[in-house]
């Protein structure tokens, strides 16, 4: 069905009705402050998204619909002025999140629309920014869990557990401090843990192994590790064959005259902006376990690994963790699991 | 607030983005922060104060002051140029980013507490900048309004800073007993002087008092003002006011912005403001205002920027560059254009007489004056607090080049009989000061350049020695240092012309010979 002839909601017609002038004169300011707004695709975001909180608000607080479709209305306008939302977004993660995931929390919603709606937006925008991270992951792990939020800061908690886990590494600790403040049952739900675990317990083994999980499939998915960068004619991120320098964070990578810090663990691996400075910094390698290329092998400890790569310039490089294999011949990075 | 709000909105993204080289830290609250602006975060609350200063700098651009000029420039890399008109003036799309210097002087005072000197003609955003200046300090309009000091030709000094109070002035037995009702703008941190050129010489005089010693006077009473940042407006600053403004006022005033024209390319913002009823000053968001403290802190870390060697070196040799007149003395501590001018002499006639150098290569020729002290300081404290602005924890040369010319606007007075100014390509420079006198400082940094100064400072590395102190050195190594001295001289005279840099060369060596030469008294008298 076309949705720029779809009928909105009963509830979003009585409000946008009842302040005509005002809705009205809102579209008047946006197009001063942006002159590319697509009324069209505002229109189209209405009957999608807004239509659907303002419908979702309606079953549970009537009395706060009014107030609601202002605020989402507002909200909508900025997302549609800044092209992150409507049929010629640059992704439709926002509009998935207002249709899929919103209602769900419309009690949230009704509180406070501004702080759930707007992190809900920023969120999704976020993590699609972000190349490497998996946005169905978060938006399936975020409707699997974000209805048993009872306020919006347990709501960012969960948000951020979500994105970790999603891909952005980066986000490991800070994560794990958002779970702290969760009641225990809810954050083993978010790290997809029994309900019988101990999250004290559980949250350890995260820090003592970045690539550990409580969910085994996660674990073995990346037991051969995982590949990072790509060339970027085909799309990927270096122009130039990596080179890499160990870190605490991970890795700091070097092709041509960029310089990037790649964090990764089980759940994914994010490639930060970095300075050649820090790429100077870096910390010797001597002071983590030994990493050795024999031939076309990398010896970790007692592992022996085959390395699909010529032998030929290949380099290895290992933090705590994590074993990093580059080599002139490849635009990727290998990521291997030190355990 | 509203999430969509034309003009309350403050970036959420860094204003002027760097890598940063400090430990990192990861921050979850990333994750909320968008188009959509959600209330300060833990992370907004944290922000460095040198974030805040440009979140309020493009506040002002993008919202308030509807300022198209980018005429401070920086580069990084390559940038576009082009050759444009008959007289084939430049026309520069900078690489980097790029400042107002309209908006971005005032904001610097601001943040420096100093006094800022609006040109221009009427109606171009003068008084709106300074009332925006208060309001960022925390001020609410209203108050800001009321405490505006209005220059006009009636002014008295009892208007400017307070009255007795009646009933005590027929009571009182002594001037002890008259209390004094003091004018609310007196402890305010932001000062604004409307037109200050119309005020009556007398009130003028008070006004100095108060803008230089920082209290005011009314019957023997006295009152303390708090440190403040000044904001005076003038129509014409060349005399075009009611009163001429006295030198001493004049010379307290740290740096002077001329308010450009309207670019109509930009009336749809006008007709905005109009249709949405928008006073950019009633709208400035929570997140850009100063608290005092704030603004507290903020002068003690400006003062800790640092200006490296190399960059007080080139401002030291452009300033030993304007004092020096050959003709206006005697003995050589003397040879000063100041000398010239406590004199009376006539200028025209006194630098008629000054022959034998080359008019046209002598910096010092093209004005008519030397710098103070307090310009200098003035010069160095702005330095910082632009460095500072950028985000900078040290000054570079861009960043003095860029705000020289609004320091010394009014400090370093042109020669306009000069041979410089009588080239037809110098023309221009006539009438543009500012660009004159970034011409002046790229002239003197060519010559830095070619006397290799960077590597080839002997009376820089003799300071230097100094520097080090005198304790421990014997009768022996001072007298072979005397000797370097002397010989240094004789080189540096021995058939050469005078110039101001080399004046000031020799008068440094004749200082650390005199401290040589009293230390060896010591050593021998002990």
């Amino acid at each position: 069905m076309n949705n720029s002839l779809a009928p909105v909601s009963e509830a979003l017609a009585a409000v946008l009705g009842s302040g005509r002038t005002h809705f009205n004169s809102r579209v008047s300011e946006a197009r001063h402050r942006y002159p590319g707004l697509d009324t069209a695709a505002f229109a189209a975001f209405l009957r999608t998204g807004l239509d659907s909180v303002a419908r979702s608000v309606a079953e549970i607080a009537p009395e706060r619909t009014a107030a609601v479709v202002s605020d989402a209305y507002d909200i909508a306008l900025e997302l549609i002025a800044q092209g992150q939302a409507g049929p010629g977004a640059r992704s439709n993660a926002v509009e998935r999140v207002w249709v899929a995931l919103a209602p769900k929390l419309a009690r949230l919603v009704a509180a406070e629309p501004i702080q759930v709606l707007g992190a809900l937006s920023n969120s999704a925008i976020h993590v699609t920014g972000v190349p490497s991270a998996r946005f169905d992951d978060w938006l399936g792990g975020m409707a699997t869990v974000a209805e048993h939020a009872d306020s919006t800061a347990q709501l960012r908690s969960l948000g951020a557990i979500m994105a970790w886990r999603a891909g952005l590494a980066h986000f490991r600790e800070g994560a794990m401090q958002c779970a702290d403040a969760l009641p225990e049952p809810l954050a083993l739900l978010a790290m997809g843990a029994s309900h019988a675990a101990n999250w004290p317990l559980l949250r350890e083994a995260c820090r003592a192994d970045p690539w550990w999980s409580p969910n085994p499939v996660a674990r073995d998915a990346v037991r051969n590790g995982r590949y990072v960068g790509q060339f970027t004619g085909f799309g990927g991120t270096f122009a130039q064959p990596p080179t890499v320098r160990a870190c605490p964070l991970g890795f700091l990578v070097r092709s041509g005259d960029r310089y990037g810090l790649l964090v990764a663990d089980v759940y994914g691996a994010v490639l930060l902006p970095a300075t050649g400075d820090e790429y100077a910094k870096a910390e010797s390698t001597a002071q983590y376990p030994p990493v050795q290329v024999a031939g076309r092998q990398l010896v970790i400890g007692n592992r022996r690994i085959d390395i699909d790569l010529p032998e030929d310039g290949m380099a290895a490089s290992g933090n705590q963790h994590t074993v990093a294999v580059t080599s002139p011949y490849t635009h990727l990075i290998r990521l291997l699991p030190r355990t | 607030m509203s999430p969509f709000d034309l003009f309350r909105r403050v970036s959420q993204a860094p204003t002027n983005p760097k890598v940063a080289s400090a430990p990192r830290e990861f921050d979850v609250a990333e994750l909320y922060q968008g188009p959509i602006q959600i209330g300060a975060t833990a992370a907004d609350e944290v922000r460095n104060l040198d974030e805040k200063l440009r979140q309020a700098y493009f506040w002002i651009v993008n919202n308030a002051i509807i300022s198209p000029h980018y005429d401070i420039e920086y580069h990084q890399g390559p940038a576009p140029t082009y050759s444009v008109g008959d007289s084939k003036r430049t026309l520069t799309l900078p690489s980097a980013q790029s400042y107002s210097s309209f908006i971005l002087l005032p904001l610097l005072t601001f943040a420096t507490r100093r006094k800022c000197l609006f040109v221009g003609g009427p109606g171009r955003g003068k008084t709106a900048s300074a009332i925006l200046m208060a309001v960022l300090a925390g001020y609410c309009v209203r108050d800001v309004r009321r405490a505006m000091q209005h220059g006009h030709p009636q002014m008295t000094i009892a208007d400017l800073l307070g009255n007795p109070l009646p009933a005590d002035l027929v009571a009182a037995q002594s001037m002890e007993e008259i209390r004094i009702a003091w004018r609310s703008w007196l402890s305010m941190r932001v000062k604004i002087i409307d037109e200050y050129n119309r005020i009556p010489t007398r009130t003028q005089s008070a006004l100095l008092t108060v803008m230089g010693d920082n209290y005011a006077e009314v019957l023997d009473h006295i009152f303390e003002c708090p440190d403040a940042a000044w904001f005076l407006t003038a129509n014409d600053d060349r005399g075009g006011g009611t009163y001429q403004v006295i030198e001493a006022l004049r010379d307290r005033i740290d740096v002077i912005v001329q308010a450009l024209a309207f670019n109509p390319r930009f009336l749809d913002e006008l007709l905005l403001r109009i249709e949405a009823d928008i006073r950019p000053e009633e709208v400035v968001p929570r997140e850009i205002i100063f608290t005092p403290e704030e603004c507290d802190r903020m002068v003690v870390d400006i003062r800790q920027i640092n200006i490296p060697s190399e960059v007080r070196r080139r401002l030291e040799f452009f300033a030993s560059q304007f004092e020096l007149l050959e003709v206006a003395g005697a003995q050589f501590e003397y040879l000063t254009k100041d000398t010239a001018r406590l004199s009376g002499a006539d200028w025209a006639q006194v630098t008629t007489s000054d022959t034998g150098r080359d008019r046209l290569k002598d910096l010092g020729c093209q004005t008519r004056n030397g710098l103070s002290v307090r310009n200098l300081m003035t010069l160095l404290l702005y330095a910082k607090a632009l460095a500072y602005f950028r985000g900078d924890r040290a000054v570079d040369l861009d960043d003095l080049r860029q705000i020289l010319p609004f320091v010394l606007h009014d400090k370093l007075l042109p020669d306009l009989e000069a041979p410089f100014f009588g080239l037809p390509e110098n023309a221009a420079y006539r009438t543009d000061r500012l660009s004159w006198l970034r011409r002046l400082f790229d002239l003197s940094n060519a010559e830095y350049d070619r006397f290799d100064l960077d590597r080839n400072d002997p009376v820089g590395e003799l300071s230097a020695e100094f520097a080090k102190g005198l304790d421990g050195l014997g009768e022996g190594d001072t007298r072979q240092r005397l000797t370097r001295i002397e010989r240094l001289v004789d080189e540096r005279v021995k058939g050469r012309k005078l110039y101001g840099h080399l004046y000031d060369d020799l008068l440094k060596l004749k200082y650390l010979h005199q401290r040589y030469t009293n230390y060896l008294h010591w050593l021998r008298a002990r």
